[in-house]
């Protein structure tokens, strides 16, 4: 029997990692970066963006190598190519986004460890053709970036009363920015209640499925 | 002809092409971005120093274009080093930055000099100026931080940098914040350590208010100031006066 992830193939892969295999609701991967950039909308949104470039283009590249990449150093290989497209947005981001990267900076260096990369790699990517490696890791990145955008919509507004930088409407009248939303606890909290509410609305929707197919 | 992916030269071979194309892919890249990396790295000084005196020369500090900040800069900003005689400092020397009314560069408006320590989480930088005779604060403004997101953090915004300028503190009706060196034991600034009760307090005329829930930042920020501060008096004596 074939494992469901390789007959998995094109945009379909985009689609499973955006929902039924995401990052972050469903693999738990990626934790470290999700609790520490998201306290504010823009520095979340460039983590995320090189996060998407990361997974894609290494993606893409171990799938136009897998071929030629000896079995015995395929990991060796993988780590330079996600620490090449790393480096890259490291670099980037120091040129055109100074003041975030004194922010973000330690974490963006620390894509090259994330989980979610060297998963997709080395479960799909590795074994899969271009065009679809291609999509599962955009599906990746996009999966993990919209959850980040998610938690730091709440504690950009919760804690600070702003998004993307921009105040909320009359928020002195009817807010008291809560700190505890801009320390990292704030992060626990937050992802946390959405791993929660995302997990019960699939198991329950899994186990309706399972119920239909039981009453046939 | 098919190649043996397991053999030693097929592995060793591949690695050391792999690990050279990546490697000039990352160079590419550095390499075209470094002119703008070294120019940010400059401007943030520029900026700070500039940001410093501004409200001195009736100009926004904030709102200046790059252009303008680095034609102020060369124009009224003259660069140089004091001899520091804290041997504990283990630094030799201080930078320190004149400014001047005007390109003449006839007037002193005072001078900058750079203050670090290490703050709550991590080191804070940043540049403190004095005023010409080095008696009286001109402000601060902090370039390095990673404090708190929007506790220790707002060290930077102008809210807490403004209670050292003068006429910050003129408008609230307090003094200008004196930076002499003090009495024997006693502080040069304190941050956040309650209003002065009177004339004869060592707090008077040096009392800044601390941020509220960043009291570790707070502290932190009062202990490099003073460090920083007490080089500079030991150093200016020679410098600043024989420009004046």
């Amino acid at each position: 029997m074939t494992p469901p992830q390789a007959q998995t193939k094109g945009t379909q892969a985009l689609f499973t990692q955006l929902w039924e295999e995401n990052p972050i609701f469903r693999q738990v991967l990626g934790i470290c970066s999700a609790l520490a950039v998201t306290n504010l909308m823009f520095n979340t949104l460039l983590m995320c963006l090189g996060l998407i470039w990361a997974t894609t283009m290494s993606s893409v590249t171990v799938s136009l190598l897998r071929e030629y990449t000896p079995p015995r150093v395929r990991m060796m290989v993988q780590v330079l190519i996600i620490a090449v497209y790393v480096i890259m947005v490291d670099i980037a981001m120091r040129a055109y986004y100074p003041d975030i990267h004194r922010v973000i900076g330690p974490y963006v260096g620390l894509i090259i460890t994330n989980c979610i990369v060297m998963g997709r790699l080395e479960v799909f990517a590795s074994k899969n053709p271009v065009g679809a490696a291609f999509w599962d890791g955009l599906g990746a990145g996009i999966g993990y970036s919209f959850v980040l955008l998610f938690v730091a919509f709440i504690r950009e507004s919760m804690g600070f009363g702003s998004l993307f930088g921009f105040e909320l409407p009359a928020l002195e009248r009817w807010w008291h920015s809560w700190t505890i939303m801009v320390m990292p606890a704030g992060a626990f909290f937050v992802l946390a209640i959405a791993i929660w509410i995302a997990r019960s609305y699939t198991l329950r929707r899994e186990a309706k499925a399972e119920q239909k197919a039981g009453g046939k | 002809v098919k190649l043996d992916k397991k053999h030693p030269a097929y592995v060793l071979g591949y690695m050391v092409v792999i690990s050279a194309l990546f490697t000039a892919g990352i160079v590419a890249v550095q390499i075209a971005t470094a002119d703008r990396v070294e120019r940010n790295e400059r401007m943030r000084k520029y900026r700070a120093i500039v940001t410093l005196f501004a409200p001195s020369w009736k100009l926004k500090g904030g709102a200046l274009p790059d252009d303008r900040v680095v034609e102020l800069f060369r124009q009224r900003i003259v660069e140089g080093e004091l001899a520091s005689p804290d041997p504990r400092g283990g630094r030799a020397t201080i930078k320190v930055y004149r400014a001047f009314e005007s390109e003449e560069k006839r007037k002193l408006t005072g001078a900058a000099f750079p203050v670090r320590g290490n703050g709550f989480w991590a080191p804070i930088e940043g540049y403190f100026a004095v005023t010409p005779d080095g008696k009286e604060a001109l402000g601060v403004v902090f370039v390095e931080q990673r404090e708190t997101p929007g506790l220790g953090g707002r060290i930077t915004e102008k809210a807490f940098t403004n209670r050292f300028r003068p006429e910050w503190r003129k408008e609230k009706g307090k003094e200008p914040l004196e930076v002499t060196l003090p009495d024997q034991g006693q502080k040069i600034i304190y941050i956040g350590r309650g209003e002065p009760t009177g004339a004869k307090d060592p707090r008077h005329g040096r009392s800044v208010d601390a941020i509220t829930g960043a009291t570790q930042t707070s502290m932190a920020v009062e202990r490099l100031l003073n460090q920083d501060i007490r080089r500079f008096q030991g150093a200016v004596d020679e410098g600043l006066r024989r420009v004046e």
